[in-house]
């Protein structure tokens, strides 16, 4: 577990890494309710959270782009470890500090915010899971890059793309209808999907098809995103 | 590195095929009217191409896929069309039997023209992807045998070049001890008794003893004999054909009606006989070449020995008629090989007239 611990002391060595997993989340969570209660009645931070977590996803998952610049990985290439436990004692590392995050953005919003978080468990649920999708999209995305510089500009640009044509913005209905089809085919889009099923007091059952969806996902850009590329 | 055309391999190609199929697929969900199961179905199928790229899956897979799309077609009719990629799957791993199943739905529910062009175009796809595939494998497996073939070969011709080397030294040495032999055991008793009868009679000569005579006649016989016994072991080791410097000359002597200079500078005899086997060649090499390709109005041969190194230039003021490059063909390619395997060297060089140097290490013993 060398890998694992090392994405924790790597991460947090750096003090702008800690302000920035932490103080974004916590920011939000405090955001009043406002903009548009009659589409999505939750505090505004929740309503951006998505954002937020594949941003910091992307910022996680940069450990990987900097190992292989860095030939880190050409070294763990030759030390007695799989490419395979390479990447999953990453994985685990980044997706348990995602949850971290969650639970205390959770936390928070109970506190501050009470009863407008109509199902907390399961808005949790609904975002442990899209940290999973984020971090594979962030995976796969620095796959296809070799420079540092270019894909970190152009993933802010991809990831602002996808949330405003997923419907995280504003409601998809506003946008004309080959466009709603085409946001299906974006994770963000059962984020959404899936926080407003939760809004409208769906139970978890209504949830599956969201979740599922948000799964498939991670398992197809983190399968992209597995190959090694020294 | 890369280039142009080997971004077209068969891998790539399947790549490339999958991803169109998907593509194609998610238009036309995005222009048809199914329903949300039909995103559950394109990632499934996407999924699944992944998986494909990144581990080679057994071939009953592609049954799993046709039973996902035949449960989303009553939600998305079209998905219907992913069930050509599952054909494209089979006929690419060999086995379109797999694919069976989607065949039999496709005519069970009504085929249409676009439908079953499009599953003939899968099916063809992937077959000749399959080809390609076999092919290209078959022609690397040979060319890497052929490589390996080839240099086999050459260990072995530099293993029987070196072995040729130590197998004239050994000769050297063996003969040398038949000589060392045949002078001790024939030559040397024959002269130690003559020796010894020569003392033998200087005393019995002293004191007037009529067998000094006899003695004196024995030992006169006894040298007698040893004297054709040493001519015998001269005449033996002689050898009839005339080797090194005599054989050179002879060699550029046959070059009639070409002005030849020939000069040799330090002490030939010091060439060890496996050297004269490539100096040899090496001349004989040199004037054919002039024969054959230059009109040569002078040659020059000269021969340095040092005490390190022999040196054989070759030199022609001819023509070279055509072909302007410089390439060693088989014969100065073989001599080449032969003279690295003592250590030394071959070059030409054809900047001004045409040159052949042959460079070799002599051994200090």
């Amino acid at each position: 577990m060398t890998v694992f611990k090392f994405v924790f002391k790597r991460y947090f060595r750096d003090l702008p890494n800690v302000i920035f997993l932490l103080l974004l989340p916590i920011v939000a969570a405090f955001l009043p309710i406002g903009g548009t209660p009659e589409w999505i009645p939750l505090p505004l931070g929740f309503q951006y959270y998505g954002i937020i977590l594949l941003l910091i996803a992307a910022r996680l998952a940069g450990v990987i782009l900097e190992d292989r610049i860095n030939k880190t990985v050409l070294r763990i290439g030759v030390a007695p470890m799989t490419h395979l436990q390479y990447l999953w004692q990453n994985l685990l590392a980044f997706s348990l500090i995602l949850m971290g995050v969650n639970v205390v953005v959770m936390i928070i919003g109970l506190l501050v915010h009470g009863n407008t978080l109509i199902s907390p468990i399961l808005l949790f649920i609904i975002f442990s899971i899209f940290s999973m999708t984020s971090i594979g999209f962030a995976l796969a995305w620095y796959s296809l890059f070799r420079d540092k510089e270019t894909a970190f500009s152009l993933l802010g640009g991809v990831i602002m793309l996808m949330v405003m044509l997923g419907g995280v913005m504003w409601p998809i209905q506003i946008m004309p209808q080959l466009l709603q089809r085409f946001a299906m085919l974006l994770p963000t889009y059962w984020l959404m999907e899936g926080i407003i099923v939760v809004v409208r007091g769906g139970n978890f059952v209504d949830l599956i098809l969201p979740l599922s969806l948000l799964l498939m996902f991670s398992i197809a850009f983190i399968i992209l995103g597995s190959r090694r590329r020294l | 590195m890369i280039k142009d055309w080997n971004i077209w391999t068969p891998e790539n190609s399947k790549i490339l095929c999958r991803s169109i199929g998907l593509f194609l697929l998610c238009l036309l969900w995005l222009t048809g009217q199914g329903s949300e199961v039909g995103i559950v179905l394109l990632l499934f199928l996407i999924i699944m191409a992944l998986i494909r790229w990144r581990f080679p899956l057994p071939g009953w897979v592609i049954l799993l896929d046709q039973v996902a799309c035949m449960i989303v077609i009553p939600f998305w009719p079209y998905s219907i069309f992913a069930l050509a990629l599952a054909l494209f799957e089979g006929s690419l791993v060999g086995k379109p039997w797999y694919a069976l199943p989607a065949v039999v739905f496709l005519f069970y529910s009504g085929a249409s023209i676009p439908l079953i062009a499009t599953f003939l175009q899968a099916g063809f796809t992937g077959w000749i992807i399959r080809g390609w595939t076999k092919e290209t494998s078959l022609y690397r497996h040979e060319a890497d045998q052929q490589r390996r073939q080839r240099y086999e070969l050459e260990n072995l011709k530099s293993e029987l070049l070196l072995a040729n080397v130590q197998g004239i030294q050994m000769a050297e040495l063996a003969e040398r001890n038949r000589i060392a032999q045949e002078l001790h055991d024939d030559v040397g008793h024959e002269i130690t008794a003559a020796v010894l009868a020569f003392q033998a009679f200087e005393q019995l000569w002293r004191d007037k003893d009529p067998f000094a005579e006899e003695m004196f006649l024995q030992a006169q016989k006894r040298l007698t004999n040893s004297a054709k016994q040493l001519r015998e072991t001269v005449y033996n080791m002689k050898p009839v054909q005339a080797i090194g410097i005599d054989r050179l000359k002879d060699i550029s002597n046959r070059m009639d009606g070409y002005p030849l200079e020939f000069s040799v500078y330090g002490d030939t005899s010091s060439v060890p006989v496996y050297l004269w086997s490539i100096l040899e060649p090496c001349l004989k090499e040199a004037l054919t070449n002039v024969i054959r390709h230059a009109e040569a109005t002078k040659i020059m041969i000269n021969l340095d020995v040092s005490p390190y190194i022999v040196r054989l230039s070759v030199y022609n003021d001819g023509i070279r008629q055509k072909e302007p490059k410089v390439e060693y063909g088989v014969g100065l390619r073989n001599l080449r090989q032969r003279a690295r395997a003592v250590g030394g060297n071959i070059s030409i060089d054809a900047s001004d007239g045409f040159r052949l140097i042959c460079v070799l290490p002599l051994e200090k013993h």
